[in-house]
C-alpha cells in the first residue's frame, strides 16, 4: 500500500516537470540549438501576421497557424506558443481545435497570453462543453477588470448562450446533413448558396483559383470571391460554372446575396470601397444583366451585406448596420413603389426581430410569409444562430423568433441558410471534417419526427384469464331409508284368542300394488313389516276358513322412525259375521269405484270362490252429513257398485244383495271427523253358506 | 291376479328375513329401496369428486333409470359430461333438467356456461338473465353477464352488472377486476385502478390484476407507478405479457435500454412474440441502433406478416438509415394492412 502511494507521488511530481513551462531557450534545447533556431525563425515570422490581425484588422491567422505548429512541434510545452494557435484556431475554419491548445496554454502558465480564459470558455462553449464554458466564463469575470461594463455583459451573455446550448441540444431537430458533393464544393471556401424555388438552379460564393482576373485579396491572402452557378438535371448537380462577365468582376468581390423564387433575379453583395452595397442582376433570355445597384432607399453609406426578395418581388428585406436600428446590423424592409418603379422607403422590422446584437442574413422562403434569419442575439448559442420569425397577417407583427435548432444551429456562426418552397431542403455552408476543403455548401433535409408505434396486451377479463370452475356438481341428496316406519301386530284367533299363521298382503294404495305378501309367525302370530313412510297402505289378513281382515293406514312422513302396533283378530266363516271392507275406495259423493279398491275387491272375489255356497249381503254405510235420501241413495248406489264388480269378475249374481243403509246403522259416533270416517264404509255380512 | 304378484316380487325384489330364533317374523319392504335412484345419485357424485368421470356418468344414468324425473341427475350429468368437454351432452342434460324444474336458476347458470363454451354469447346472456329471475342473489351470473356486455363493448352495462355481482359477493376479485377493464376502457383510469387495487388486495396472487393496473397508471402517463405494478405482477409471477407491459412503460419514461432488457425478457419466455420483437425494435430505433432495431421488426414479421405496425416501424428506421425507398415501401405495406397513419408518412415518400 506504501509503495502504490509512493509511485503515485512519483507520477505526480513527474507529470508536473513534465507539465511545466519550456521557453524557447538556449539552456533548455543544449543538443539542439539548429532546431531551436529554425523554431524562433518560424515564431517571428508567424507572430507578424499574428500581430497584424490582432491589432490592425486583417486576417492573416491563417498564415501564422502553419508556421507556430512548427515551432510547436518542436517545443510544445510553451504557453505563449499554445495560446497563440488556439487564437490562431478560434478564428479559422477550424474553431473547435483550439479548445486542446489553450487548455494546455492554460496549465503550463495560466497568465501565458491577454484573456486567456476567456478564449479558453469560449473554445469549450465551441465544443458545447457548455458546464465547463459557464464556468470558466465565471471563472474569467472573477480575474477580469470589473469596471468594464461590456466585458461583463459580453461574458453573461456568453454564459446564457451556454445555456441554451444546453437546452437546444438537448432537443435535436432530425435532419440529414450531406455535402452537395464535388460538382459544386471545391477544395476553396464555397459558400453563401442560394437556390430558386424548385432547386433547378444553385449559385454561391465561391473563391477558387478560377476567379475571374486570377487575382488575391490582400486582406486574407485569398482569391477574390466570384459567383458561380449549377443547374440540377435528372436529381443531380451539373458542375459549377463561374457565372463569368458581367456578372462577376475582375479582382474584386462578387458574392451571392439572393435568387428570387423564378431565378430571374440575382442580388448580389459588392463593397465599394469598405462601404457594403446590394446590386441587381437580371436574367434577360439566357445572359445576365450588368449589376445594378439597388436605390438609397436600399443601400446607403452604411454596410448593406444580404437581401432576399419576395416571390411576386413586391418585398424586400436586407440586412444593414444604417441609423434607426436596434444596434449592430438589423433587418430592414422595403416594398416595391410601382408608381415610381423603385423601392420605397425602408422600415426597421421592429424589435421582436431585431436585437442589440446583430443580425445577419436575411431569406424569405417562396410563401412569403416565412422569414429565416441569422442573428447573435435571441437565444443563440454561440456566434449567429439561424432563426425563423412568421408574419401574422391578421395581428400584422412577427412571431417571436425561434432557433431552427441543433444540429443546424451550432456554437459557431451559422448564416446563409436558404430553404426550397416545399420545405424539405435546406442549404447552407460550413466548415466539417468530412468536406472537399474549406468551407462547403450542404444540404439539410429535413424529416419529420417519426415515433415507432409499441404494442401492448393484458388480459383484462379475470374469467378468461383464469377461468374458474363455476358448473359446480349438485349436493349429494338424502336416501329415504331415514324415513323408515315398522308396523307389527299378532294375528289371532277373535273368538278363542289361539295365535294364527295367517298371509298378510301390504298394498301400496298410490301405486295399487301389492309390496309384501307374508305369513305371520305360527306360534305367536307375530310380525313385523319395515315400510318407507309417506304413503297410504292397504293391509289385508287372510286364512283358511277365517273371513280376511282389511285395514287401511297412513304412515305420515317424519324424520324419525315411527311404529306402529295391529292386533289383528280373524272371525271364523259363520252366518252372520260382518266385515269391513277399508280398502274399497269411491270417488267423492259418487258410486264410482277408485282403481286403488282394486286389491280388496280381488280378496272378496276370491273368498267367494273359496267358500262357494256363501251368499253375502254388501251394503254401503254413510256418515249423518247431507241428506238422507241423498245418503241412502249413495249408500245404496255403493254397495250395487261392489255386487256389480263381483258379478262382472264371476260370481254368481244370486249370492249377491246389494243394500244400502245410509246412515242408519253407524258404528262409531257421527259428532267426530274420525267417527264420522268410521262409519262411511262398505261391509258385507255373511248371510248363509 | 298372478301376473300382479309376480309384478310386485320381482319390481320390489322383497327380502323376508326368517329370524328363526325369534318369534315375530320381520319383513322389509326397503330391499327395493336400496338399490334407489338416490343412492346412485349419490355415488355418481363421489365418483366425480374423485375425477372419475365415467363411473359418475354410469350412476347417474343408472340414477335415471330408476327416477325418470330425477331433474338433479340430469344436472350431475350435465356437469360431467361439461367436464369433460361433451359440451353438446351436457346441453342436452340441461335443458331435461330444465323441463322438469323450470325454475333451477342454477342450471340455467351451467346451461349459460355450455352456450357461451361454444360462442354463443347470445343465448349464453339470455341464460343468465334467467337465472337472475330465479336466482336475484346469483353473482356469478351477474358476473358472467358483465363478461359477455364488456365483450360487446358495452361497457357502461357491463360495470352495473360486476357492480351487481360486488353488491351480492363483496370478496369478488375478480368483478373488481373486470369493472376496472371496463372502467378503463371508458378511459376512467382513477376509478379503474381503484378497482385493479382493491382486486389485488382481495386476491394478492392475481398477477394480471397487478399487470393491469400497471397498464392503467402507464395510461395515466405515471409510469414510476405502472412500472412498479409490473415489477409486482413479476413477482408473483413471470409472464412475458408483463415483461412487454414493464418494458414499454420503462420505453415511455424513456428508459430505453431498461426497455430492451424486459423485451428480451418477454421474448426469452415466448420466442414467437412478435409484438415484443416490435416493441424491441422501437427501443433500439430510440437508441440510435437503426440497423438493431430493422432486425427485429423483421423477427416480428417473419412471425406475423401481417404487423402492419412492425411495417410502420420498420419503414422509420430504415428511413434513418437513408434508405427511402425501403421506407416508402414499408409504408405502403402498412397503410395496405390498415395503418392509416401510414398515408401520412407515404406524403414524404412523393
Amino acid at each position: 500500500m506504501k509503495s502504490f502511494f509512493l509511485i503515485s507521488f512519483l507520477l505526480l511530481v513527474t507529470f508536473h516537470l513534465f507539465a511545466q513551462n519550456v521557453e524557447f531557450e538556449k539552456y533548455n534545447f543544449q543538443n539542439d540549438k539548429g532546431g531551436l533556431k529554425e523554431a524562433k525563425r518560424n515564431i517571428d515570422e508567424a507572430d507578424d501576421y499574428f500581430d497584424k490581425s490582432m491589432k490592425e484588422g486583417y486576417n492573416l491567422f491563417g498564415f501564422a497557424l502553419p508556421l507556430y505548429l512548427k515551432a510547436n512541434n518542436f517545443n510544445p510545452n510553451n504557453g505563449l506558443l499554445n495560446y497563440k494557435i488556439g487564437v490562431c484556431y478560434l478564428n479559422s475554419a477550424w474553431k473547435p481545435k483550439a479548445l486542446s491548445y489553450l487548455e494546455k496554454s492554460y496549465k503550463l502558465n495560466p497568465t501565458a497570453g491577454t484573456n486567456l480564459r476567456y478564449y479558453l470558455a469560449q473554445a469549450y462553449q465551441l465544443n458545447m462543453e457548455w458546464d465547463k464554458a459557464i464556468s470558466t466564463y465565471i471563472a474569467y469575470l472573477s480575474e477580469a477588470d470589473k469596471n468594464i461594463k461590456e466585458t461583463a455583459d459580453d461574458v453573461e451573455k456568453k454564459i446564457a448562450e451556454c445555456r441554451n446550448g444546453v437546452v437546444l441540444v438537448k432537443n435535436p431537430v432530425l435532419v440529414f446533413i450531406d455535402n452537395v458533393g464535388t460538382e459544386i464544393n471545391s477544395s476553396f471556401p464555397d459558400y453563401a448558396p442560394v437556390i430558386s424555388a424548385d432547386e433547378s438552379v444553385m449559385m454561391f460564393t465561391s473563391r477558387r483559383d478560377n476567379t475571374s482576373g486570377g487575382g488575391i485579396s490582400p486582406m486574407d491572402q485569398m482569391y477574390w470571391e466570384d459567383i458561380y452557378i449549377s443547374t440540377r438535371v435528372n436529381g443531380k448537380w451539373t458542375p459549377a460554372k463561374n457565372m463569368g462577365k458581367p456578372v462577376n468582376t475582375d479582382n474584386r468581390h462578387d458574392a451571392t446575396v439572393a435568387l428570387s423564387a423564378d431565378g430571374q433575379k440575382l442580388l448580389i453583395y459588392l463593397d465599394d470601397k469598405g462601404d457594403g452595397n446590394i446590386y441587381e442582376c437580371d436574367l434577360k433570355g439566357t445572359s445576365w444583366s450588368k449589376p445594378y445597384k439597388l436605390n438609397d432607399n436600399v443601400n446607403t453609406k452604411k454596410h448593406e451585406s444580404s437581401a432576399t426578395i419576395s416571390a411576386d418581388r413586391n418585398t424586400l428585406y436586407f440586412i444593414s448596420d444604417k441609423e434607426g436600428g436596434f444596434g449592430k446590423h438589423d433587418i430592414f424592409k422595403c416594398t416595391w413603389d410601382a408608381k415610381k418603379q423603385k423601392w420605397g422607403e425602408a422600415e426597421n422590422l421592429g424589435p421582436t426581430v431585431n436585437t442589440p446584437y446583430g443580425e445577419y442574413s436575411v431569406f424569405l422562403h417562396p410563401d412569403g410569409k416565412t422569414l429565416y434569419f441569422s442573428s447573435e442575439g435571441h437565444n443563440t448559442m454561440g456566434g449567429y444562430d439561424i432563426f425563423k420569425t412568421v408574419w401574422d397577417e391578421k395581428k400584422k407583427k412577427w412571431s417571436i423568433p425561434e432557433n431552427i435548432g441543433y444540429p443546424i444551429n451550432t456554437a459557431d456562426d451559422d448564416i446563409d441558410f436558404v430553404l426550397s418552397a416545399n420545405g424539405k431542403h435546406a442549404y447552407f455552408a460550413s466548415y466539417k471534417a468530412d468536406g472537399y476543403g474549406e468551407k462547403d455548401i450542404y444540404m439539410i433535409t429535413f424529416v419529420t419526427p417519426k415515433n415507432p408505434v409499441l404494442n401492448t396486451e393484458d388480459n383484462l377479463l379475470a374469467s378468461l384469464t383464469e377461468p374458474v370452475k363455476e358448473t359446480v356438481i349438485g349436493k349429494a341428496v338424502d336416501v329415504p331409508s331415514a324415513a323408515v316406519s315398522i308396523l307389527k301386530g299378532t294375528i289371532f284367533d277373535a273368538v278363542t284368542k289361539q295365535m294364527l299363521e295367517a298371509d298378510i298382503e301390504l298394498v301400496d294404495n298410490q301405486l295399487n300394488q301389492i309390496i309384501a305378501s307374508f305369513k305371520s309367525n305360527s306360534a305367536t302370530g307375530k310380525f313385523l313389516v319395515s315400510l318407507p313412510a309417506g304413503k297410504n297402505y292397504g293391509i289385508a289378513v287372510k286364512k283358511e276358513g277365517y273371513l280376511f281382515h282389511s285395514e287401511n293406514f297412513d304412515i305420515p312422513t317424519s324424520g324419525v322412525s315411527q311404529e306402529y302396533v295391529k292386533e289383528i283378530g280373524l272371525n271364523n266363516i259363520a252366518v252372520g259375521q260382518k266385515i269391513v271392507l277399508r280398502n274399497i275406495f269411491f270417488d267423492f259423493g259418487k258410486s264410482t269405484l277408485r282403481p286403488e279398491s282394486t286389491n280388496e275387491l280381488e280378496r272378496l272375489a276370491k273368498l267367494l270362490t273359496d267358500v262357494p255356497n256363501m251368499k253375502i249381503e254388501v251394503s254401503g254405510h254413510t256418515d249423518s252429513k247431507s241428506s238422507d235420501e241423498f245418503n241412502m241413495k249413495l249408500s245404496q248406489a255403493r254397495a250395487q257398485s261392489v255386487v256389480d264388480y263381483l258379478t262382472t269378475h264371476g260370481i254368481d249374481k244370486s249370492r249377491l244383495t246389494a243394500k244400502g243403509y245410509g246412515k242408519t246403522k253407524p258404528i262409531a259416533t257421527n259428532d267426530t271427523d274420525e267417527g264420522r270416517q268410521l262409519n262411511r264404509r262398505t261391509e258385507f255380512e255373511i248371510k248363509s253358506k | 291376479m298372478k301376473r300382479k304378484i309376480f309384478l310386485a316380487t320381482t319390481l320390489f325384489a322383497i327380502l323376508f328375513f326368517q329370524a328363526k330364533a325369534q318369534d315375530t317374523v320381520k319383513v322389509s319392504t326397503l330391499a327395493g329401496l336400496e338399490n334407489n335412484a338416490e343412492k346412485f345419485y349419490n355415488s355418481g357424485i363421489s365418483k366425480f369428486a374423485s375425477k372419475d368421470y365415467n363411473g359418475a356418468i354410469m350412476y347417474f344414468n343408472q340414477a335415471l333409470s330408476l327416477k325418470q324425473d330425477f331433474d338433479k341427475a340430469y344436472y350431475n350429468r350435465g356437469i360431467v359430461k361439461y367436464e369433460m368437454k361433451d359440451i353438446k351432452g351436457a346441453m342436452e342434460d340441461y335443458n331435461k333438467a330444465l323441463v322438469l324444474n323450470d325454475t333451477c336458476s342454477q342450471c340455467y347458470f351451467v346451461r349459460g356456461q355450455a352456450k357461451y363454451a361454444i360462442g354463443n354469447k347470445t343465448e349464453a346472456s339470455e341464460d343468465y338473465n334467467k337465472t337472475i329471475n330465479f336466482n336475484p342473489n346469483h353473482a356469478q351470473a351477474y358476473y358472467y353477464r358483465g363478461g359477455i356486455l364488456y365483450e360487446l363493448k358495452e361497457y357502461k352495462s357491463a360495470i352495473e352488472d360486476f357492480d351487481k355481482a360486488i353488491q351480492i359477493k363483496p370478496n369478488y376479485a375478480y368483478a373488481y377486476n373486470d369493472r376496472g377493464s371496463a372502467k378503463r376502457e371508458l378511459e376512467d383510469y382513477n376509478g379503474a385502478a381503484a378497482d385493479y387495487k382493491k382486486a389485488i388486495e382481495l386476491k394478492p396472487d392475481m398477477a394480471f390484476a397487478y399487470s393491469n393496473l400497471g397498464s392503467t397508471l402507464r395510461k395515466k402517463e405515471d409510469y414510476k407507478g405502472a412500472i412498479a405494478a409490473y415489477d409486482n405482477a413479476l413477482k408473483v409471477k413471470e409472464s412475458y405479457l408483463a415483461y412487454n407491459n414493464r418494458g414499454s412503460a420503462r420505453y415511455d419514461a424513456q428508459d430505453y435500454q431498461g426497455a430492451v432488457e424486459d423485451f428480451t425478457k418477454s421474448i426469452k419466455l415466448k420466442n414467437d412474440y412478435s409484438i415484443a420483437y416490435n416493441n424491441r425494435g422501437a427501443a433500439k430505433f430510440k437508441l440510435k441502433d437503426y440497423k438493431g432495431a430493422i432486425e427485429d421488426y423483421n423477427k416480428a414479421l417473419a412471425v406475423n406478416t401481417n404487423y402492419g405496425y412492425a411495417y410502420l416501424n420498420r419503414g422509420m428506421a430504415k428511413e434513418l438509415i437513408r434508405d427511402k425507398q425501403g421506407a416508402c415501401k414499408d409504408w405502403e405495406s402498412a397503410v395496405a394492412l390498415g395503418i392509416e397513419y401510414g398515408k401520412t408518412y407515404l406524403q414524404d415518400c412523393k
